[in-house]
């Protein structure tokens, strides 16, 4: 991929039309300010690809659960502490876990569907979860986003495939959701409906439509509902997805009536390129900083409350962050990990060269990360947010799913203690690799961190995900 | 060679259904439990376990045309339209060049075991709303062009209201792919007056449009039967059902009006009907060869070059030759399947390719045997085509393992397990400039439990070294010549000694195990279940294409018309 003029000119267009963005006009208006005290709680699941430099993201010597750095050199966490670029240090903000494991039953690379199903993945071609993730569990089934007009959004970058592979959100049975990875499409799955003139022609025409939306979404319901009495029991499941997505877009013409009182950006303007593999990698940098935008406005106005975002990374020659262009061949397949970073798996003989560039790709992401806090911080919706953020794989020349990075972010309103750093057992004795059926094996898996976020959500749940040994999905995470 | 602890014991399993290995191997798709048995052994076996079926009840079977003795059936279901068929029915349906499903803006296919064609398709909050933008768009242009009031003729003493219900009857029908029944119908009406009321009668016919277009019984293949039958065990798929799932599944596309004439004069139960729809269909519809093309690509996985990339300081060429590489893997199946012998003999075994192809690539020796082709000479076949060697590699390198494991998995059949389901760590190995890719990967046959699966892939995999990861021929790789001599000893008719992958495709090429893997891989690609190892009715198929003859069986065409012949192609396991 070349780095064109035309690119380069787009990207300065780009840049001037977010800053136009009506920020603060918006949070004067929002939804949460008028409400006072009582903030809904919103949840964002974040991936990000590549792993993590465990060597560099782990607890320093001398540090404590809530005494520690994250300022120091090569620091993958650096973003949540850096006033001068995030506006302010987001480290009371945050919660750090190191020793979670995915239990996929797969290769990292299949893994980012289990990030928030705690499912293993299953079925041939890559295979697919077999339950639903978080987000959709309490915004569809627990039905906590039905409050708002869009009950749950999926975003991604570069890469919209259905599949276990960078994708976070399942509805029922582990089925991926589509995700929008065009911040036009975003923009107008977020604000579309929300938008409705002032001036009463626009307003006549605004009724008009939704008058004319609502028969249709009728009719197709009544036609679902038609089929759904003529199937068997497994196939119901099929069409009442269906049936929740009219209602969610039945939702949305409602809107049109009332409004919000939100006040709407501009729609961002189309990118020449939108997909990876397809010339899409030089714009994934502006398309996260976009997604970012338009969600945390989105939230702002509480026009949702659940959401995830898929990251992908930079592989394109010449990026910015001096990567090599096959990102993940040049930086996760040369990770030289010391016993530490390794899992029980040592590749290479723990050169820390690899760690930093690794390190560099961490600090990128959590930047994103970051931003999103800082952006939720300007819509004062921080405290009632929380954000989890984690990758596919742990060490990366392994494509381990142990160990993988965690962060919790926000102040999911007071539920979840921030501003510490939680470090569990290593799942062997340190430096050894040890079977999942051995006893001295203890995996601390993610199953538990999604019942915590679920009891916090003040769902009372004691089991979430599917694993074979069932134990392995029970309990809240201890110590959280 | 890196080696882990063994633990002495195994204390506890964490699953009933597979054993735990305690070991731990190094190397990419490290796998355990493989066996060369055919991958479609498990079918039958699978299908007991989840409730295998006879068909012979009743009438049921003879209704059928045919002797379904014990055959296993699917699951009476209803399936989504996948993206291509849905862009084929709005074109039939209303004579457009629109491909919305196509377009940037539509979610991908969920595929299942490679396949965009299946039954796990939904219809979630984002696909709705580009449903409902498409039918808007179609509603949209068809008023504008005449073509609803083409569709919905309407005499200007006639009363709108009887046109529109006119409308309904024949256009819903063709729609639904059946006759709607008097809710539909009035439903649709309501529709319509919404739509014209304040407006035109066109208003309202472009408002019934929409409704259609985003309807369960439009975006709904029904694999159900009628209501009559009984609610439990074999049910009979209706005439209309039928003609739709023959005509999606050779054509992708709803079925033409002689089709719904045969569904209508109830011919479809006759297996020998449908077999002539179905060579009717192939002679004269060009969406049956697309349709061919499509199977055959997405079976052998080489439809994913198009979301391939290779780092350009090591692939410079790849990008500008990206655009053959692709047209390639349709173009060279299309001639095979339809220009030349139509079998899959010559897809492995041909010393020819396309001239849309990346022929810059490769080395050409005159005019091939059809028109717009070459012949080439260091080529074998569709597997030593750059579609192929660079979907199977990494964006700087070859990748043996991957395209050892396609090979076993879908072009031989070996039941292969993957790694983890084993608690196998996946290990890749480390990049080394002082070595080959065949030097880095080949530490499997040092472990003797690595040995035991890589025993099958390796051989099939480092036959390809000559290739890079974009599929570019080289003699030596970091300065020292390329190993690609293999043994492939695996009880299979293509056991031996090859110099190479272009060696070991000639023998693919004339291998009974091949053909076989591919007609299971059809069977499979028809059922769109995605479980491959418990799909009902596979061994059941695979028997009764063996009796075609044998010249046949490598046919393309005539694989796909020995599914449309089963007598289980009409029946469904209704739960």
């Amino acid at each position: 991929m070349k780095t064109s003029r035309s690119r380069r000119a787009f990207l300065r267009t780009l840049g001037t039309g977010l800053a136009a963005l009506p920020f603060l006009r918006l949070i004067e208006n929002s939804y949460a300010q008028e409400a006072g005290a009582a903030l809904p709680q919103r949840f964002i699941g974040v991936y990000h690809p590549h792993g993590i430099a465990a060597e560099l993201f782990t607890m320093r010597d001398g540090e404590s659960e809530t005494a520690f750095d994250l300022s120091y050199a090569d620091s993958p966490l650096q973003p949540f502490d850096d006033a001068a670029t995030y506006g302010k240090s987001f480290k009371d903000k945050l919660v750090v876990i190191e020793g979670i494991d995915l239990l996929s039953d797969t290769n990292g690379h299949n893994s980012a569907g289990t990030i928030l199903t705690g499912s293993r993945i299953v079925g041939g071609a890559g295979g697919l979860p077999v339950n639903s993730s978080l987000d959709q569990f309490l915004a569809v089934e627990q039905a906590l986003g039905d409050a708002t007009l869009v009950t749950s959004v999926a975003l991604a970058v570069g890469n919209k495939e259905l599949s276990a592979r960078e994708t976070l959100s399942f509805g029922v049975g582990g089925v991926p959701i589509s995700k929008i990875i065009d911040p036009v499409l975003a923009f107008d799955f977020l604000f579309k409906q929300a938008i409705v003139g002032t001036d009463p022609a626009a307003q006549a025409r605004a009724e008009h439509q939704r008058k004319l939306g609502k028969s249709l979404i009728d009719f197709v319901n009544g036609d679902v509902k038609r089929l759904r009495a003529r199937v068997g029991p497994f196939e119901t499941q099929k069409l009442d997805q269906h049936l929740d997505a009219l209602r969610a877009l039945e939702k949305k013409l409602q809107s049109l009536s009332s409004g919000n009182g939100c006040a709407a950006p501009a729609r961002p303007s189309a990118f020449p390129s939108l997909e990876r593999y397809n010339g899409g990698e030089p714009y994934f940098d502006a398309i996260t900083d976009l997604h970012i935008d338009l969600l945390a406005l989105a939230m702002g106005c509480d026009i949702t409350r659940f959401a995830t975002l898929a990251m992908n990374d930079l592989s394109y020659a010449a990026n910015p962050l001096g990567l090599p262009e096959d990102n993940h061949g040049g930086m996760a397949h040369t990770y030289s990990a010391s016993p530490l970073g390794s899992s029980g798996h040592p590749v290479g003989s723990g050169d820390p060269d690899s760690w930093k560039l690794l390190a560099k790709f961490n600090r990128y992401c959590y930047g994103k990360v970051a931003r999103l806090l800082s952006r939720l911080d300007q819509a004062g919706i921080l405290d009632s947010t929380l954000v989890y953020a984690s990758s596919d794989m742990g060490n990366p020349a392994a494509h381990s799913t142990r160990n993988v990075p965690t962060v919790l972010a926000g102040g999911a309103s007071g539920k979840i203690r921030m501003g510490r750093r939680i470090k569990y057992r290593t799942d062997c004795p340190l430096g050894t690799w040890c079977d999942p059926s051995g006893l001295d094996y203890e995996s601390v898996p993610n199953n538990r961190l999604l019942i915590s976020i679920a009891q916090a959500f003040g769902v009372d749940i004691d089991h979430y995900g599917d694993q074979s040994e069932p134990a392995l999905g029970a309990g809240p995470l201890e110590g959280l | 060679m890196l080696t882990y602890p063994v633990p002495s014991l195994p204390l506890r399993l964490r699953d009933r259904h597979r054993l735990a290995l305690f070991v731990a191997c190094c190397g990419l798709f490290v796998l355990a439990s493989c066996s060369p048995e055919p991958s479609g052994a498990h079918g039958s076996g699978g299908a007991q376990a989840s409730g295998g079926f006879a068909a012979a009840q009743g009438g049921a079977a003879s209704a059928t045309g045919g002797s379904a003795a014990t055959e296993s059936l699917l699951l009476a279901r209803v399936r989504r339209l996948a993206s291509a068929e849905y862009d084929a029915s709005v074109q039939a349906l209303l004579s457009t060049t629109q491909s919305p499903a196509a377009g940037p803006d539509f979610p991908p296919d969920l595929r299942q075991d490679g396949f965009t064609v299946n039954d796990a398709q939904r219809v979630d909050a984002v696909i709705v709303e580009r449903l409902a933008e498409a039918a808007d768009a179609l509603a949209i242009e068809a008023q504008q062009n005449g073509t609803l009031a083409r569709l919905a003729p309407c005499a200007a003493t006639a009363e709108p209201a009887s046109c529109a219900r006119s409308f309904i009857t024949s256009f819903g029908a063709k729609v639904y792919r059946r006759p709607l029944v008097d809710e539909e119908a009035s439903a649709l009406l309501a529709l319509y007056t919404v739509g014209a009321e304040g407006a035109s009668y066109l208003d309202g016919i472009a408002h019934v449009t929409r409704g259609l277009l985003q309807s369960a019984g439009f975006l709904y293949l029904t694999e159900l039967g009628d209501a009559a039958q009984a609610s439990r065990g074999a049910v009979r798929l209706t005439e209309h059902e039928l003609a739709a799932s023959l005509s999606y599944f050779i054509t992708s596309a709803p079925p033409d009006d002689e089709l719904l004439a045969k569904a209508a004069a109830g011919a479809l139960s006759d297996p020998g009907e449908r077999e002539a729809q179905a060579r009717r269909l192939f002679a004269h519809d060009p969406h049956a060869r697309d349709t061919a093309v499509r199977l055959v690509r997405e079976w052998l996985g080489i439809d994913r070059i198009a979301d391939a990339a290779k780092d350009s300081l090591v692939y410079p060429q790849f990008d500008g030759l990206k655009p053959k590489i692709v047209a390639e893997s349709i173009d060279f199946v299309r001639a095979v399947a339809f220009e030349s012998t139509g079998n899959v003999s010559e897809l492995f075994g041909a010393t020819w390719t396309v001239n849309s192809g990346p022929l810059s690539l490769y080395e050409t020796a005159g005019s091939g045997p059809i028109k717009g082709s070459s012949r080439l000479s260091g080529r074998v076949g569709i597997l030593n085509q750059a579609a192929f060697l660079a979907t199977y590699a990494n964006a700087h390198e070859s990748h043996p393992i991957f395209r050892g494991v396609a090979l076993a998995r879908r072009v031989s059949c070996f039941g292969l397990d993957s790694p983890a389901s084993f608690n196998l760590q996946v290990v890749p190995p480390a990049p080394d400039p002082s070595r080959t890719t065949r030097e880095r990967f080949a530490v499997h046959p040092a472990d003797s439990i690595c040995a035991g699966c890589h025993d099958i892939i390796d051989p099939l995999g480092f036959s390809f070294e000559h290739f890079d990861g974009m599929g570019a021929y080289r003699a030596e790789e970091n300065g020292k010549n390329v190993d690609s001599t293999v043994v492939v000893h695996q009880d299979a008719d293509f056991d031996g000694a090859y110099a190479d992958s272009n060696q070991l495709a000639a023998a693919f090429a004339a291998s009974d195990q091949v053909r076989e893997c591919f007609a299971r891989f059809m069977f499979r690609a028809a059922a769109a279940t995605g479980d491959s190892a418990a799909t009902p009715g596979e061994q059941g198929f695979v028997d009764a294409w063996r009796t075609i003859p044998k010249a046949a069986q490598g046919s393309i065409v005539e694989t796909l018309i020995a599914y449309v012949r089963r007598p289980s192609f009409g029946m469904r396991e209704a739960l």
